[in-house]
């Protein structure tokens, strides 16, 4: 209690200064006063007591200091002192003051910019209400590896649940909207009925989806995006009730989303119900190719709603085998939606870190050659009294200052940054557009700059006050050795060299691992390749009848379409070779089947079956895209409906499972045979086509170019195995590629003018946006590792000028008395040579330390490559090295009697 | 001055409290040269230390001041004791004269 009452009477204190001062001063005289008149009685004179009196009283300034201190805080007191006073030495030298701030600036920004990216994806929540509940509910193989649901499952966990408030799933597929205007393909989200009431986001107009509208039949209504309502229906509110055409189907407008609705960056432009006509081989455990998100009950984790959902899985396990080996796992959303760039995030935001380190140990090394101008003023200032810690204390919040100043600067770069940062494609950076300066990034800046500011001032400022007078004052005007602040730059410029090398090394290994992805032997040869993507409507082009009765003939019409179009395309002048493929390599491995080998034993489970990457193909996709037939031959024309049955395998499958021997003349299936089907689940008429082996083609990289290739399996779709509407393109032509777009359409538009060409890119873009991740990452990480480097070598050379600058006279007697110029600048560059060795050595044992955390992010090359570490420390110590040698040989240059008259 | 010494750490407040207590309202100087008279002249007091002393039992209300007219007809600043310091002054008397006890047996001769 008393300790508050005298905290609020101190800050009161602080606002009626003059009255305080004014009062005690005139009790000291009063005091004063009083004692002489006592010492006079005694039998002293007026100048003895008064002198007397003084002494007893420890002079009169000393006392209103010590006074003034109690009265009010002197902390408070000081800093405003302090922060008038470092405004006054910053304005008195502007160019000091600039190169300040511009370091901090474009430091603390770097900082805040990097910070502020991760605050979005790492640290903020999802932009849902309580979006810690939400989980991400995921299917996972025996080996972890994350697989998708089948409809039946999904309605099983939903019903049957007790730790789930609600589960939802959804899948996302292009539709077509046609009708009026242009026909548009556009991207959709198909989502159980309570996908909006898990995330807990209601629709800005018109209703939720409910029950209801699962029921086929009554499924075909639609909610539509802020952003594609705005754009397609000039925002026009009448459009709810009103029908559009999707997949040559009316659906109902019911609702529009939000504006900024993002489900976690999938991009789609309406949302539907999901809903199945009876008997729908979807709806069955032929497919697996659900998504779904759960929110928790309060009390449930993902932990015991895992045990809950693995307990639904047990016992669909017991019905249906063909389960078997696959369990639920739950986890965070969050976590979920940034694990892929988490490990690079956190690797940058530690090597902006660094950068800022590099860039105070300059500062510092800055504000010690200041430091030594200031010598003789901070002795004066101690020798008549003033207090050490208050010094220092001075020294400190200038540099502090000095760098709340910068912050402020480096907010606006922020600002101005995090802006362009919305451009960013999904792809290589999630939730991009959420991306903003708030409090925590504001709060974030603030501490970075102050703790920067105390960085780089507390070893000047430590050393300045660590002066005898005296001597100081004796050195005179000549600049004279202050060994101590020396060793002191020499250490921080050691420190740089290393932070540094830490950094080049991270970058070099980035690059190499990228460099290492550039020369994988993607399988096929890019050049002048032009892809699309074209999709017809169910409605239009799959008989729904025939598919629900397991018949290849029911994709006949859109298998003559994609012929059709071959054809056209091939007769366009400048076209060398013209495909098509039900998905193009770098897309990830989308269409994964269990392969039946009919040369061995069948296993008692359709997941002990071989997994395979399956493609349907049209016309000469191998040629146009120019992967190599290994043996036997390709597709012709000959291959249709009425002719054997056929396939073509990759390398790796044939290595798989023939032991590299020629595959043609085995037999597959990619469909699973009737004994290992769910009894019910497929007419009792079922009998998957068999296929033979007509040849094997060289291995693609359909996943990613950092992943082995999976084995693959094609077939071509004028025998419809197993059918598809959406189909890519894929054009070889004679010159430029995206010339020949507008004849594209063109001649597409003559097969059928409702069917839009969508994803137009040359295959070369596609192979670079495959990689666009990990090089962003190395670029990066690339660009502050050179501004480690610049700022390194900067250091050096400023300490090597100034001690070069330092020794003048010495050298100049020196080579008075005959000393050569090799033999100075032996001496100058020892002291650099020791300071980059023990920088390089303690950069080596960092980035040994700190380069295995960048393991998940490399490719190709090992975290300790020695040729990296060893051609990056080569370069950094000869930058390092140049750094010193430049102002090391200018002091030798110098006219030994300048040297000498120099004072 | 010799034999004089200063005033051990902590009891400067302790001493103006008694003082004041004993003496009823009085100027800084007053309280210094009471002091020191009541040392029996032992105790020299650095007078620029007793006025934040008396400044710090302000802040803690063991004492307020108020402007009044000297014996010399000189406007002095004058401290009286509130009744928190008059609560003050006698438990940091209990306590003091635990320690002195205390201390006393160790000092003591020893009588084994």
């Amino acid at each position: 209690m008393r300790r508050l009452r005298v905290l609020a009477m101190r800050v009161l204190g602080l606002f009626d200064r003059d009255r305080g001062e004014r009062e005690f001063a005139e009790e000291l005289a009063g005091h004063l006063e009083m004692h002489v008149e006592d010492n006079m009685r005694a039998g002293m004179t007026y100048e003895e007591a008064r002198r007397a009196a003084l002494i007893r009283l420890g002079g009169v300034e000393q006392t209103r200091e010590i006074y003034r201190d109690r009265r009010r805080l002197p902390l408070a007191d000081m800093l405003v002192q302090d922060v008038r006073f470092g405004l006054r030495m910053m304005r008195r030298s502007p160019g000091f003051t600039s190169v300040v701030l511009l370091v901090v600036a474009l430091g603390v920004g770097a900082n805040t910019v990097m910070f502020s990216v991760v605050n979005t994806l790492l640290l903020r929540p999802l932009p849902y209400p309580h979006a810690s509940e939400l989980q991400l509910v995921q299917t996972v193989s025996e080996d972890g590896r994350a697989a998708a649901t089948a409809p039946p499952d999904f309605y099983e966990y939903r019903a049957r649940n007790h730790s789930l408030q609600s589960l939802a799933s959804f899948y996302s597929r292009p539709f077509d909207l046609t009708g009026a205007e242009e026909p548009e393909r556009i991207r959709v989200l198909i989502v159980s009925s309570e996908f909006l009431g898990t995330l807990r986001v209601p629709p800005a107009i018109g209703r939720e989806l409910g029950p209801a509208d699962e029921r086929w039949g009554d499924h075909r209504v639609v909610l539509l995006t802020d952003a594609f309502w705005r754009r397609r229906f000039g925002a026009d509110r009448a459009i709810l009730g009103r029908p559009i055409t999707l997949n040559a189907e009316p659906y109902t407008v019911v609702g529009v989303l939000p504006r900024g609705f993002s489900f976690v960056g999938l991009e789609a432009q309406a949302l539907v119900p999901m809903s199945f006509a009876p008997g729908d081989n979807l709806n069955s455990h032929n497919n697996y190719f659900l998504a779904m998100v759960g929110r928790l009950r309060s009390g449930a984790t993902a932990a015991t709603a895992k045990v809950d959902l693995n307990r639904i899985s047990a016992a669909i396990i017991a019905e249906h085998p063909e389960n078997r080996g696959t369990q639920i796992d739950v986890r965070s959303l969050q976590a979920a939606v940034v694990e892929g760039v988490k490990p690079a995030l956190l690797v940058l935001l530690g090597a902006v870190g660094f950068v800022l380190l590099i860039a105070c140990a300059n500062l510092a090394n800055l504000l010690l050659s200041r430091a030594a101008a200031r010598r003789r003023e901070i002795a004066l200032r101690i020798a008549i009294g003033a207090n050490r810690r208050r010094i220092l204390g001075q020294l400190l919040a200038e540099s502090v200052l000095l760098a709340v100043c910068g912050g402020a600067l480096a907010l606006g770069l922020a600002w101005m940054s995090v802006g362009a940062l919305g451009s960013f494609p999904q792809a290589m950076l999630p939730r991009t557009e959420d991306v903003r300066i708030d409090g925590a990034v504001l709060a974030y800046t603030a501490l970075v700059a102050v703790l920067t500011g105390v960085l780089f001032g507390l070893v000047p400022a430590w050393r300045s006050v660590d002066v005898e007078p005296g001597d100081a004052l004796k050195e005179g005007a000549r600049t004279g050795g202050d060994p101590r602040g020396n060793r002191a730059r020499a250490t921080l410029v050691a420190g740089e060299i290393a932070l540094a090398l830490v950094l080049l090394i991270g970058a070099g290994l980035m690059m190499k691992s990228l460099q290492a992805l550039a020369r994988v032997d993607a399988g096929f040869d890019a050049r002048r390749v032009l892809t699309a993507q074209l999709s017809v409507p169910r409605k239009k082009y799959v008989d729904e009848a025939l598919e629900r009765r397991f018949r290849p003939e029911a994709y006949a019409r859109s298998a003559r379409f994609f012929g059709d179009v071959v054809e056209q395309v091939r007769s366009m002048p400048g076209v060398a070779a013209v495909g098509a493929v039900s998905g193009l390599p770098l897309m990830g491995d989308v269409w994964g089947k269990n392969a039946t080998l009919y040369d061995r034993p069948l296993p008692s489970t359709v997941t002990e079956l071989p997994p395979i990457q399956y493609r349907v193909v049209a016309g000469d996709y191998f040629r146009a895209l120019g992967i190599p037939l290994l043996s036997g031959r390709a597709f012709t024309p000959a291959d249709t409906e009425g002719g054997a049955k056929v396939a073509l395998v990759s390398r790796e499958m044939a290595r798989r499972y023939w032991n590299r021997a020629d595959p043609v003349g085995q037999v597959i299936s990619v469909n699973p045979p009737i004994q290992l089907v769910p009894r019910g689940s497929v007419p009792p008429d079922y009998k998957p086509d068999r296929l033979t082996i007509i040849g094997a083609a060289g291995d693609v990289h359909y996943a990613a170019l950092s992943t082995t290739p999976s084995p693959v399996v094609y077939a071509p779709f004028a025998q419809g195995s197993e059918g598809t509407t959406t189909m890519f393109l894929v054009v070889r032509t004679e010159a430029d590629p995206l010339a020949m777009v507008p004849a594209l359409r063109e001649r597409i538009r003559q097969v059928d003018p409702d069917i839009p060409l969508s994803n137009v890119q040359t295959m070369e873009s596609r192979v670079s946006a495959s990689v666009a991740q990990p090089r962003l990452q190395a670029v990066v990480l690339g660009t502050f590792a050179g501004l480690a480097l610049l700022l390194a070598a900067v250091g050096i050379y400023g300490v090597m000028s100034y001690a070069a600058r330092q020794r003048r006279r010495e050298i100049g007697i020196r080579m008075a008395l005959g000393a050569g110029s090799r033999a100075i600048l032996t001496l100058l560059l020892g002291k650099g040579i020791a300071m980059v060795a023990v920088g390089v050595a303690a950069g080596l044992l960092g980035a040994v330390a700190l380069t295995r955390t960048l393991r998940t992010l490399l490719y190709g090359v090992s975290a300790t490559d020695p040729l990296v570490f060893a051609g990056i420390t080569v370069v950094l110590a000869a930058v390092a090295l140049l750094a010193a040698l430049l102002p090391a040989r200018r002091a030798t240059k110098l006219p030994p009697v300048l040297a000498l008259r120099e004072e | 001055m010799a034999g004089q010494q200063g005033v051990p750490q902590g009891t400067l407040a302790l001493m103006v409290l008694k003082t004041l207590e004993a003496m009823g309202p009085l100027h800084g100087y007053g309280i210094a040269r009471r002091i020191e008279q009541t040392s029996g002249e032992l105790l020299s007091i650095n007078y620029g230390t007793l006025y934040p002393a008396l400044l710090k039992l302000e802040q803690e209300g063991a004492i307020t001041c108020g402007w009044g007219v000297s014996e010399h007809n000189r406007r002095a600043k004058y401290y009286r004791l509130t009744r928190a310091g008059r609560r003050q002054a006698g438990q940091e008397t209990r306590e003091w004269q635990q320690t002195a006890s205390i201390l006393a047996r160790f000092l003591a001769p020893s009588r084994s």
